[in-house]
């Protein structure tokens, strides 16, 4: 994306704005950077989860629901994208070529019945726990 | 499966809305693919986010690419090529990324309100690419290419110039989408939320 | 590498451990029936499941699944209702599956956390037990299935028989009283399958055991035949099985 914008800026204007604008956005993106190295996912994702607390009191976001979510998503991304080789290694088995739409429809097919059995899982264990007394009474979920 | 259709969030939204933003991050560790007409290789991932919306309905769709936001915002390397962290938001991607959020519901509620109401055939497959292009692509880049413009500080004409290069791979991508979504539908029916 | 969860037989150990098992709740079906898109899954169940170790037997798509999964109010019924010491699951459905375990056919849809002791953990989270007790007994779960070194590892990484000794500890952390297991060796090889009966055999809790893996039940105190969505013969495991050999192969 970079290269495309130095390109295309060097090209139209001159190369001179196209540093300049490249130098900008790299001390934009350093600072960035500089926090989340230095901070560790779970504390950067305590922080996000007490910026939105006072939103989970209004009932919009659910910090209980949003870091069951986290979880979910780095337990199964690695078994999805296992479950994508596996199922392009099945069709290249069988001389079809790599093609996206066929891989993907048994993969999202597979994933949303997996989602089902998943669901009764957490709440066979008791899902959602108890809110923390914090002097409120237990607030109702938010309809959508 | 004796399912009663419960209202508000129940823990099987929660439970999609995680299981498609994995998708879309697998969908980012596949390389990009080269096709010969596009100038870019194209990466699947927003093919990924096109599907949270077609598939999933607005509300969900729009949460799950909200989840890899959040992964990504957190620092963990989510985004096609292994990238994450702030930097990503600071940088040139960072209004096409959180673009996705708007894009996913745009094309949930075109999908759920206009395609899925339709019977004929062609008719419906006409509605979903529809919605693919309308929330992937016009959104997504309604938002990113402005922020792009303010990051870098080109003027609005020449970072929209710069981001059109990609374009025709989203449109092929929007296809993509249209033609998964209609077979994830043929084989397994589910309400759009 | 076999995992001996449960002291030996005929050891001191094992009349403590034997004292230790919590009472089984009496869990009744009265006139519950299940429906689904117009067609009946389960119909007139009545039963009065009280047993240290019950056995479910049934084809395919007999409704025994849906059976288990009305046990601890995965599933509430249609008609009739179903009551755990009394509880009724449609009302107190939270309080009945603290009590009541549930284990998956699947263990990959059952672990859902990306490491094995975060995973062990979330069930105590849920019944609410003080941070602080937790890490003791998520290591006391492990040990007791002999996989005390698998607590810092990355559940994807797991072995198919990891994965479901993993799933049934993480329910069993929690101390129920009678656990459900919904075909639990029918994804697994033999090695593993003798290793789960083994682990199943010798657990503390009651058990109810969905299953088309005949064996398993031939022990068992008491071994129901589900077909055709209903209950055709409820008994002694031998003459369960004579029947179902009979009626359903």
């Amino acid at each position: 994306m970079l290269a495309i914008l130095f390109a295309a800026t060097a090209l139209l204007q001159d190369v001179h704005t196209a540093v300049a604008m490249l130098l900008r956005l790299a001390a934009l993106i350093m600072l960035a950077l500089a926090v989340t190295l230095t901070t560790r996912p779970a504390d950067l994702l305590e922080f996000f989860e007490r910026l939105t607390a006072p939103l989970a009191r209004v009932g919009v976001a659910n910090p209980e629901r949003i870091s069951l979510g986290v979880s979910l998503v780095l337990r199964f991304v690695p078994e999805v994208f296992r479950r994508f080789q596996e199922i392009r290694e099945a069709q290249a088995a069988r001389g079809l070529k790599a093609n996206p739409v066929a891989l993907l429809v048994p993969l999202i097919v597979r994933t949303l019945k997996a989602a089902d059995d998943v669901a009764d899982a957490i709440d066979a264990r008791c899902y959602p726990p108890p809110r923390r007394p914090s002097g409120g009474a237990r607030t109702e979920e938010n309809p959508t | 499966m004796n399912r009663p259709q419960e209202r508000g969030i129940t823990t099987r939204d929660v439970v999609l809305v995680a299981l498609f933003a994995a998708i879309i991050v697998a969908l980012g560790l596949v390389p990009p693919i080269t096709i010969g007409i596009v100038p870019v290789p194209i990466t699947l991932q927003t093919l990924g986010v096109m599907l949270a919306g077609a598939v999933l309905g607005p509300v969900r769709g729009a949460l799950a690419c909200g989840l890899v936001v959040l992964l990504t915002a957190i620092g963990l390397p989510v985004l096609a090529g292994g990238r994450g962290g702030l930097g990503v938001f600071a940088g040139p991607t960072g209004g096409y990324l959180v673009g996705w959020i708007p894009g996913a519901l745009v094309t949930g509620l075109m999908v759920k309100y206009w395609a899925a109401r339709l019977t004929r055939g062609w008719a419906k497959a006409g509605a979903i690419l529809a919605a693919c292009v309308a929330g992937g692509i016009v959104v997504v880049y309604a938002l990113g290419i402005p922020w792009l413009s303010v990051s870098s500080g080109l003027p609005l004409r020449e970072a929209a110039l710069g981001g059109m290069v990609f374009v025709p791979g989203d449109l092929i991508k929007a296809v993509a989408a249209t033609l998964v979504a209609h077979g994830v539908a043929r084989s397994y029916s589910m309400e759009l939320k | 590498m076999t995992a001996p969860a449960g002291p030996a037989p005929g050891s001191a150990a094992e009349e403590r451990h034997h004292a230790a098992e919590p009472p089984a709740p009496v869990i009744e079906l009265q006139g519950a029936a299940v429906g689904y898109d117009g067609r009946t899954v389960l119909s007139g169940l009545d039963l009065r499941l009280a047993e240290r170790r019950i056995g479910v037997i049934g084809q395919n798509g007999s409704g025994k699944s849906t059976l288990a999964r009305l046990l601890n109010g995965l599933v509430v019924p249609d008609q009739g209702r179903v009551l755990v010491d009394g509880r009724d699951t449609r009302t107190e459905g939270r309080k009945v599956r603290s009590e009541v375990g549930f284990v998956f056919q699947n263990p990959d849809n059952q672990i859902v956390f990306p490491i094995v002791a975060e995973d062990m953990a979330f069930g105590l989270k849920n019944l609410g037990l003080p941070k602080k007790e937790i890490p003791g007994r998520v290591a006391e779960a492990l040990e007791s299935f002999g996989i005390a070194h698998l607590a810092e590892r990355h559940s994807h990484l797991l072995s198919g028989g990891e994965k479901q000794l993993v799933a049934l500890a993480s329910v069993m952390v929690m101390r129920p009283r009678t656990v459900v297991f919904d075909e639990p060796t029918t994804l697994l090889d033999l090695k593993n399958r003798n290793r789960i009966r083994e682990a199943v055999d010798a657990m503390a809790p009651a058990a109810v055991v969905v299953t088309h893996d005949l064996e398993l039940v031939s022990g068992y105190d008491r071994v129901l035949v589900v077909h055709e969505g209903g209950i055709a013969f409820d008994g002694a495991p031998g003459e369960a099985v004579a029947w179902y050999r009979e009626h359903c192969s």
